[in-house]
């Protein structure tokens, strides 16, 4: 069901006037990058396609004000520092990147994306979860997404990020108080690592942590993990890759259902060894050398193991992101225009409690909307919706994100 | 710590570059006669270089010139300017410096990288790695990135070393081989800004070391594309390695499968493709023939390797283009629409490749 004109209208202003209250009430958590003059900054506003770019500051508070008076729907400053940040690309003179991360609940597998997650096509079809890569009806390519956020897909974002910090911090020894990591606003986490050890890094180096982190080109065997040749398996307290292969693998052998072993591709006769011999194996494992699992999978199966280990310890991270040493990214504090929510500033200790929808909220209050459509939602612990075509009251955070997500409009009487 | 021979191995270290300034000398001493020994040697350096990619030795009590020589020998280096011949000096150099590092002792390995080239190195105190190898040294992740960047021997990945606590171990062979990307990279960086001001009274040695570079450099060089590429119907990516391999630029491993197979594809032969890698700095005829003829089927698996895919391309760091070729997925797929070829689907056939009958006339509905 679609939005008429009126309705667009009407949530346009609506959303502009409430990002208007936001910023003009000088919001605490806006948090000014580090050396800001130095910084690119961009602008996208509302019922406008084109980013402004280009834009310097020379001060905080010049930002500030121009937050307060243009009121963007969405706000963004560049990864780099460059000399003369307000020139032309070519001009802009490189200095340096901070290293950053974006962990997207898009690039994870989760069940639920077929429950929240729509695909639509010009011909009129439809359909749930991702979208595939052409119509099954009518073939055309490039079809609508209609993602949707939910609080286990930010529970897996979050898993992740946690494990992305911490590689990070063992592997790489980065100190926690280099990171800064925030919530996206929609449906995901950015983490921005700040120090002199990555600030001058290129592409190339770059590509070689992603990899590093998502585990691409990995060897097992130059871990120590053949199948026949080296010594005893590493034990999973051994430094980088051979330590994370070693716990992946322990955790399989402690938690893995029958059925899981046997989407990893083990053979059934390999299924019921591991099965059945649990303990033993898993002793083996740790203490023993660990042939004794080697022997019971054979050569395919030890490879599956491997793959999959290497699968669980990858970080899902958003590869281009962190590559790209000229990227723009979200200014924190600011609000993200596709779902009203603050882009908040997260201390590294508070991510486990963080609750997007509660926390990252930029209003109090309650807001009445018409709802065109929407699935069920769940916000501070209560839950609202499924809603069709009704008018209802709202917490203002969620009238507002249902607004900017294009499913609502305010109710006018 | 460093005597006269170690100052003679290691020409490029701080300790070096003290001794030369200690001894005061001026660019007029060293085009006078007396000193005449010191800019011989240099020749001789930049020469054997240029024609063998190698540099010479020296005889027993000749530390001193042969310390001199280096500094001069960049300097003829840079007025000679032929970016390819100062690649070809800095590999050889670069390649000297690392066989005299890896028998040397473990403190002036340490001494060097941390002294000369300011990398964050420190000894391990013994940590063994998980396949038994002993790693004496420890490198921060980011020297090491910068280090690695251009190798492509899978065991250099980052994923595949033990990495902790923002080091990654090494025995003193692999910190050894990352000095000499640091000397190499030194070196580059050097000769490419020349004193001010011209050869002056060197311009002779200069002018016979620019001749040879030149000739050198025209036998590996394929100056006219080969018959039958059209180079403006390539697509970016494989322009950019086709003109890479041409200048001298080393290709990553990945970066010459995909032009090997590329031209392959575009019905270069192997003995033409063979030339295209010629004027690489690390050009090595055998092996080299050995990856193509891989490639081409003839060895190994029997596979004709086709190039890699837009994705793959994208994945390693080998796609230029941010705007993307138009939507194109393939680097075959540009190159052949590009040249009026068309893909068309016979009835009940495979998908197979037509020519035109005639060339396509801008309005043509042919």
């Amino acid at each position: 069901m679609a939005m008429d004109e009126r309705g667009r209208a009407l949530a346009l202003s609506f959303a502009k006037r409430k990002f208007g209250e936001y910023y003009a009430s000088g919001p605490p958590r806006l948090e000014p990058p580090s050396e800001l003059i130095r910084r690119e900054f961009g602008f996208l506003f509302f019922g406008e396609k084109f980013m402004l770019r280009h834009r310097s500051f020379s001060s905080a508070e010049e930002l500030r004000a121009f937050l307060k008076e243009k009121v963007p729907s969405d706000a963004y400053h560049s990864t780099a520092l460059y000399r003369d940040p307000g020139a032309e690309m070519e001009n802009k003179g490189w200095i340096g990147a901070d290293l950053c991360f974006d962990i997207d609940a898009d690039h994870l597998e989760a069940p639920c994306k077929f429950e929240h997650d729509r695909w639509s096509c010009e011909c009129g079809a439809t359909g749930a979860g991702p979208a595939p890569r052409a119509c099954p009806k009518c073939g055309a390519e490039g079809l609508k997404e209609e993602a949707w956020m939910c609080e286990s897909c930010l529970e897996r974002a979050k898993d992740e990020l946690l494990k992305l910090i911490e590689i990070l911090c063992s592997d790489f020894g980065i100190a926690y108080s280099d990171m800064s990591a925030y919530f996206s606003g929609h449906r995901g986490y950015h983490l921005h690592v700040r120090s002199e050890a990555v600030l001058r890094m290129g592409e190339s180096e770059r590509r070689e942590i992603v990899d590093y982190l998502t585990g691409v080109g990995v060897d097992p065997s130059a871990h120590g993990f053949s199948i026949s040749s080296g010594g005893p398996a590493p034990s999973p307290s051994s430094p980088g890759w051979a330590g994370r292969i070693s716990m992946a693998i322990t955790e399989i052998l402690t938690r893995c259902s029958e059925e899981e072993l046997r989407a990893i591709g083990l053979a059934p006769r390999a299924v019921r060894a591991i099965l059945g011999e649990r303990d033993s194996l898993l002793r083996d494992w740790l203490d023993g050398g660990g042939w004794g699992l080697r022997r019971r999978v054979g050569g395919k199966g030890w490879g599956a193991i491997l793959k999959r280990a290497i699968e669980m310890a990858s970080v899902k991270i958003d590869t281009v992101v962190t590559t790209d040493i000229h990227r723009l990214i979200r200014l924190p504090g600011s609000l993200n225009g596709k779902t009203g929510l603050v882009v908040m500033p997260l201390g590294v200790d508070g991510i486990e409690d963080f609750e997007p929808f509660t926390d990252a909220a930029a209003f109090e209050g309650e807001e009445r909307v018409h709802v065109v459509e929407a699935p069920r939602l769940k916000l501070g612990g209560e839950s609202f919706g499924p809603y069709r075509d009704e008018t209802v009251t709202l917490p203002a955070s969620a009238a507002l994100l249902l607004i900017c997500k294009g499913r609502a409009y305010p109710a006018v009487n | 710590m460093f005597g006269k021979i170690d100052l003679a191995k290691y020409p490029f270290s701080a300790e070096a570059a003290e001794y030369v300034r200690s001894r005061g000398l001026t660019l007029e001493d060293l085009a006078s006669q007396e000193l005449r020994p010191i800019l011989a040697k240099a020749e001789e350096r930049a020469k054997e270089a240029i024609l063998r990619g190698r540099i010479p030795g020296w005889r027993s009590g000749e530390e001193e010139i042969e310390i001199l020589s280096y500094p001069v020998a960049i300097m003829l280096m840079g007025f000679v300017g032929d970016q390819g011949a100062q690649r070809r000096f800095a590999l050889a150099e670069a390649k000297r410096a690392y066989g005299f590092l890896r028998e040397d002792s473990p403190e002036r390995v340490l001494r060097i990288g941390e002294g000369t080239f300011g990398m964050r190195v420190r000894t391990a105190g013994g940590i063994r790695s998980d396949r038994g190898k002993f790693y004496e040294f420890e490198v921060h992740f980011a020297d090491y990135l910068r280090d690695t960047a251009s190798l492509r021997d899978g065991k250099w990945k980052l994923c595949n070393r033990a990495l902790s606590g923002g080091w990654v171990g090494l025995t003193k062979e692999e910190l050894a081989r990352l000095l000499q990307e640091e000397v190499y990279r030194r070196i580059l960086e050097r000769v490419s800004s020349p004193p001010p001001g011209g050869p002056g009274p060197f311009e002779p040695v200069v002018s016979r070391l620019k001749g040879l570079a030149e000739s050198a450099m025209a036998r590996a060089e394929y100056i006219e594309a080969p018959k039958g590429l059209i180079l403006e119907a390539m697509p970016p990516c494989m322009r950019s390695l086709y003109e890479g391999a041409l200048s001298g630029r080393n290709l990553s491993h990945m970066g010459r499968f995909a032009l090997t197979a590329f031209l392959a594809g575009a019905g270069l032969g192997e003995e033409e493709i063979i030339r295209v890698f010629q004027s690489s700095a690390d050009f090595d005829g055998r092996k080299t023939r050995y990856q193509v003829e891989h490639i081409f089927g003839l060895r190994g698996s029997r596979i004709k390797y086709k190039p890699p895919k837009c994705d793959t391309m994208r994945t390693h760091g080998l796609c230029p283009g941010r705007d993307g070729c138009g939507g194109v997925r393939h680097p075959m797929a540009y190159y052949e629409h590009k040249l009026g070829l068309r893909r068309t689907r016979r009835p009940g056939g495979a998908e197979t490749i037509k020519a035109p009958p005639t060339p396509v006339s801008p309005d043509g509905d042919g």
